[in-house]
């Protein structure tokens, strides 16, 4: 069975007719070539694959891509605004809190959607929001600490949504 | 890699009702899908249909009814649970619960009616909704009905639920004036992990305010299905309070449950556990009680 979906992606609209027991990371890994999501355990596990569904962090592998018809979607393609980095970006270049990168994507977006509901999160709360994020490289340390950085930073408050719209 | 299956959204609880009644015993309803389509990739299950249910308005939020009643619908995501936790002390304690399940994507995407009906022994709302004494409202062909969550579960996995039947909503009654809650779980890792003991535990103190005039506890992953330890209650009832006392309910409990033993821990460990976060649970919450009451 397949249905035709409007998937909402960075702010653009695409059409597009999808299986449906296709999950959202691979409609937008492998028909929209978004592949900056990443997918891992494809279980809900690593976090690897997470994006923001209508601003909030989700595991992108648990959705079937009907299911985010209509919805807006944020995936780590979305984050940089004509060309210039994240604030959350800059700190993880800045606090070399990436190696092999696979975790990287999914940790900027469950941290992006933290810092917009809790624009100071201390550490704990850092740690608890990215628990659903797995690493095997950086042991977190550097993680936590580009997170804290970017923290507090104005371009952080409120949804990624509505800074497209700006 | 999942089988092929249909997909239908409906856009009432009706409508969704009538489509289950017609896919009949393939079709099942989909809700955050983080039970569900875990299974169905791994093949445990296969089903010719899913019925979305996440977008039924009858399904969605969290209310106060005006006879003081909390009702929570089905489909309502933990994550929203969790943000709720201000609209009572009930919502309170249900979110103390649901901030232990998974990760933040996860309680995004997961939602309160899933974990019930999925029926994990181990499900994290299940023990403090029992404390609480919440009911399952369902809705059937032509019917609803509310069956007390304590009757709900019949086994791992397995609820009254009958085919064509859906949760539509969790009500929990106001608890008693001056009562506190606490939920404890036990896992491996401090997040994302299943827990291999949850204990709830209710106390309404007493006017004399030595001991609880109500107690209520509830046990998760040590039995075939969520459960109330009624004897371990009954010892503490009416009693002056005390942490041996509460110890000795601990013990009560720990020989009222039925562990097993499975990857995550032994029956033997899960029932000392049993003992140890009974007491634990019963403290946190009378302390909480005291404090309550002195504010
Ligand atoms: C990585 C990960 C970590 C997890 N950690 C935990 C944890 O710590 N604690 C915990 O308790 N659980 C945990 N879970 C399990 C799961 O997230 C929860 O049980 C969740 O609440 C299920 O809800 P859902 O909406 O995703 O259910 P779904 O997967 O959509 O549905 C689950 C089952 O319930 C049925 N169903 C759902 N809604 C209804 C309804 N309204 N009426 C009738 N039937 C219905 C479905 O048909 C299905 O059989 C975890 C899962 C993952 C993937
Ligand atoms: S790929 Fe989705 S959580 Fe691992
Ligand atoms: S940088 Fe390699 S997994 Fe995190």
């Amino acid at each position: 069975m397949k249905k035709p979906i409007t998937l909402n992606v960075n702010g653009e609209s695409h059409r597009l007719e999808v299986p449906v027991h296709r999950t959202l990371v691979d409609v937008l890994r492998d028909d929209l070539g978004l592949t900056g999501t990443k997918k891992g355990c494809d279980m809900g596990e690593c976090g690897a694959c997470t994006v923001l569904l209508d601003g909030k962090a989700v595991n992108s592998c648990l959705v079937l891509a009907v299911q985010a018809d209509g919805r807006q979607v944020t995936t780590i393609e979305g984050l940089a605004v004509n060309g210039k980095l994240d604030r959350l970006q800059e700190t993880f270049i800045e606090h070399g809190a990436i190696q092999c990168g696979f975790c990287t994507p999914g940790m900027i977006l469950s941290a992006k959607a933290l810092l917009a509901e809790n624009a100071k999160p201390t550490e704990t709360e850092v740690r608890e929001g990215l628990a659903g994020n797995l690493c095997r490289c950086t042991g977190y340390v550097k993680i936590v600490e580009a997170v804290l950085a970017a923290s507090g930073s104005p371009d952080q408050a409120g949804s990624p949504e509505q800074k497209e719209k700006d | 890699m999942m089988g092929h299956f249909d997909y239908l959204a409906p856009k009432t609880l009706a409508e969704a009702l009538g489509a289950l009644q017609d896919r009949g015993s393939g079709a099942a309803v989909l809700a955050g899908g983080t039970d569900l389509l875990v299974q169905l990739k791994q093949r445990k299950r296969d089903l010719s249909c899913l019925i979305s249910v996440g977008s039924l308005p009858e399904l969605k939020g969290i209310r106060k009814t005006p006879d003081g009643m909390l009702s929570v619908g089905a489909a309502t995501p933990l994550g929203e649970i969790v943000s709720a936790a201000g609209l009572s002390r009930e919502a309170a304690c249900l979110a103390e619960a649901a901030r232990k399940v998974g990760s933040s994507q996860v309680r995004n995407l997961a939602t309160l009616g899933g974990n019930l009906c999925n029926a994990a022994p181990s499900a994290d709302t299940a023990p403090v909704l029992l404390v609480m004494e919440a009911g399952a409202r369902i809705a059937g062909p032509g019917k609803e009905r509310v069956v007390p969550l304590e009757h709900f579960f019949t086994g791992p996995g397995a609820t009254v639920l009958q085919p064509g039947e859906i949760l539509v909503a969790v009500e929990i009654p106001q608890a008693p004036a001056g009562f506190a809650a606490s939920y404890i779980k036990h896992s491996v890792r401090r997040a994302m992990d299943i827990a291999f003991v949850g204990v709830a535990a209710l106390m309404v103190p007493g006017a004399d305010g030595a001991g609880a005039a109500r107690v209520r506890i509830g046990l998760g992953a040590v039995s075939p299905t969520p459960m109330r330890a009624r004897k371990a209650e009954a010892a503490l009832e009416g009693q002056p309070f005390s942490v041996e006392l509460a110890a000795r309910a601990g013990e009560i409990a720990a020989t009222e449950c039925s562990p097993i033993t499975d990857l995550r821990a032994s029956a033997e460990y899960r029932r000392e556990m049993v003992a140890v976060l009974t007491r634990r649970a019963l403290v946190a919450a009378w302390e909480s009680a005291q404090g309550g009451a002195a504010r």
